[in-house]
């Protein structure tokens, strides 16, 4: 408490001096005093010394309260003044990341103008940093949830491929294996959207209810024959498929050449 | 909000072909792109930068539709709906935003928006949400409906479930149709109803967004810890 910070304003390091001072004083006097009160009351100091010392604690008593009130008033005022301070850092640190990130950003946009698909991915990878600065919490991030694990491979997929994946996650649990195994299928599925499906965006919609959790991949690009996925396509078979079958869930596949594919992953029986 | 649910009644308002929309945003760079790019499909007949501005434009104008940013100095959307509520409860709110928080966007919907989407959302889906809710549909983004379907599934405990009107299976389904990034047509065609009975659905879901009890879902805001920053 009593070490103000050096970078402090003038007026607020005299104050906590003052207080310091005030209450370096004050504090001695009324334990003193309390002391000896204790010590008259049981008796063991001798009669002719308890008379003036009674005088002398109800002295030091009188002291206390004249001075507490201006005392506590002092220290309300101080802590409204470290508040104001406080807010003030805050603030600080806003504008130094703001000039980090946006700033940045905004430069760079303005130097590739021209690149309209450039200038999208920055802005894209930039709002979604911003994004999280905002609004996640840093106590928040501590331990895998499946819900932080389903959105982060749709950020990396979305930055891997440029094609914008819009993630919807409903509900959220702890990670375990089988679930991973859900995660990296759902990933493929986001993977396998944007790179051959030629869609503008790809949905991706969780929702995490223990005891069970379904996953669905959607896109509106090209489609195609399930019924004939070549051999060679292991994407699809092996990584979403065969890997959801291994870990007792269930993959789905549903598309229609020209209207777009959905995958459908889900799994029964997750631990609450 | 009343004016919400009174606007639901069949008739109250005819479906023209260009509905006339005020733009509310603070950014002067994202109001002139929304005018831009809607300029053929919608009759935009103004815009404002500030709550004062807007409330003032909105009285004046009567659009079918206010276009609301979300987040803005003054109160934001929540406050000018609020400012307008019951002096022209014709006027209808689709809220806009870049925003993620599940809170911001729960607060403008109980206001009485009838809708949400995000400001990603491209110049031709945009002007059919306009539409929409102009003839008084509810427009419910993917993320809207994660948001829905998150603030109505979290059961705090049983004692209290009661006091949160609960979603019925089929309102469940047609939010996780939407969430899933399905449309209105294709949704009544995957469940095997009107598209007309899709959108009272997701209406009757807004009501009992706007009607549930606010204890319930501030609560359920705490403990998804996506309260809002105190004056942030």
């Amino acid at each position: 408490m009593a070490s103000a910070s050096p970078s402090a304003g003038g007026p607020v390091n005299e104050r906590w001096r003052r207080l310091r001072l005030i209450g370096g004083r004050v504090t001695p006097l009324l334990v003193l005093a309390a002391v000896f009160a204790l010590l008259h009351a049981v008796g063991v100091l001798p009669r002719e010394d308890a008379h003036a010392i009674r005088g002398i604690v109800i002295g030091i008593f009188v002291l206390g309260f004249l001075v507490g009130p201006g005392f506590v008033r002092l220290g309300r005022s101080l802590n409204f003044e470290r508040t104001a301070r406080i807010r003030e850092q805050e603030r600080a640190e806003l504008a130094a990341h703001l000039h980090d990130s946006v700033l940045q950003t905004l430069a760079l946009i303005q130097k590739r103008a021209g690149d309209a698909g450039a200038v999208a991915k920055l802005a894209r990878h930039q709002e979604r940093e911003l994004r999280r600065w905002l609004f996640e919490r840093p106590g928040a991030r501590g331990g895998d949830s499946v819900k932080q694990r389903l959105e982060m491979a749709a950020v990396e997929v979305e930055e891997l491929h440029g094609v914008p994946i819009e993630a919807v996650v409903v509900g959220d649990g702890p990670l375990d294996t089988r679930l991973d195994a859900l995660v990296q299928a759902a990933r493929e599925a986001m993977t396998n959207a944007a790179k051959f499906a030629g869609a503008e965006r790809v949905d991706l919609y969780a929702e995490i209810a223990p005891p069970q959790v379904q996953v669905y991949v959607r896109d509106r690009g090209i489609g195609f024959d399930p019924d004939t996925i070549p051999v060679d396509r292991r994407g699809v078979r092996e990584s979403i498929l065969k890997r959801m079958e291994r870990h007792g869930g269930r993959g789905l596949i549903h598309s229609t050449p020209g209207q777009g594919t959905e995958v459908e992953l889900s799994m029964e029986g997750v631990p609450t | 909000m009343r004016s919400a649910a009174e606007a639901d009644l069949p008739g109250a308002r005819e479906a023209s072909a260009q509905p006339r929309v005020v733009v509310v945003d603070d950014h002067g760079l994202f109001r002139a792109g929304v005018r831009a790019e809607l300029g053929n499909h919608v009759d935009v007949v103004g815009d404002a930068g500030t709550v004062d501005e807007a409330v003032e434009l909105i009285l004046a104008q009567q659009p079918d539709v206010v276009l609301l940013d979300v987040h803005m100095p003054d109160g934001g959307g929540v406050e000018v709906i609020r400012r307008i509520a019951g002096k022209a409860p014709e006027v209808r709110f689709l809220a806009l935003s870049v925003s993620d928080a599940a809170g911001d966007v729960i607060s403008v919907i109980r206001a009485g928006a009838r809708g949400y989407v995000t400001k990603t959302i491209s110049a031709e889906e945009l002007a059919d949400a306009v539409h929409r809710v102009a003839e008084g549909d509810a427009v419910f983004s993917p993320r809207l409906a994660g948001f829905v379907l998150d603030a109505f599934t979290h059961k705090p405990d049983s004692s209290e479930q009661a006091e949160l009107d609960q979603l019925t299976a089929r309102e469940r389904e047609v939010l996780r149709h939407i969430a899933r990034g399905y449309m209105y047509k294709e949704i009544a065609q995957r469940l095997g109803i009107s598209v007309k009975t899709v959108e009272a659905h997701v209406s009757a879901v807004l009501r009992k967004l706007q009607l549930s009890s606010r204890h319930e879902l501030s609560r359920w805001a705490v403990q998804r810890r996506i309260v809002s920053f105190d004056g942030g």
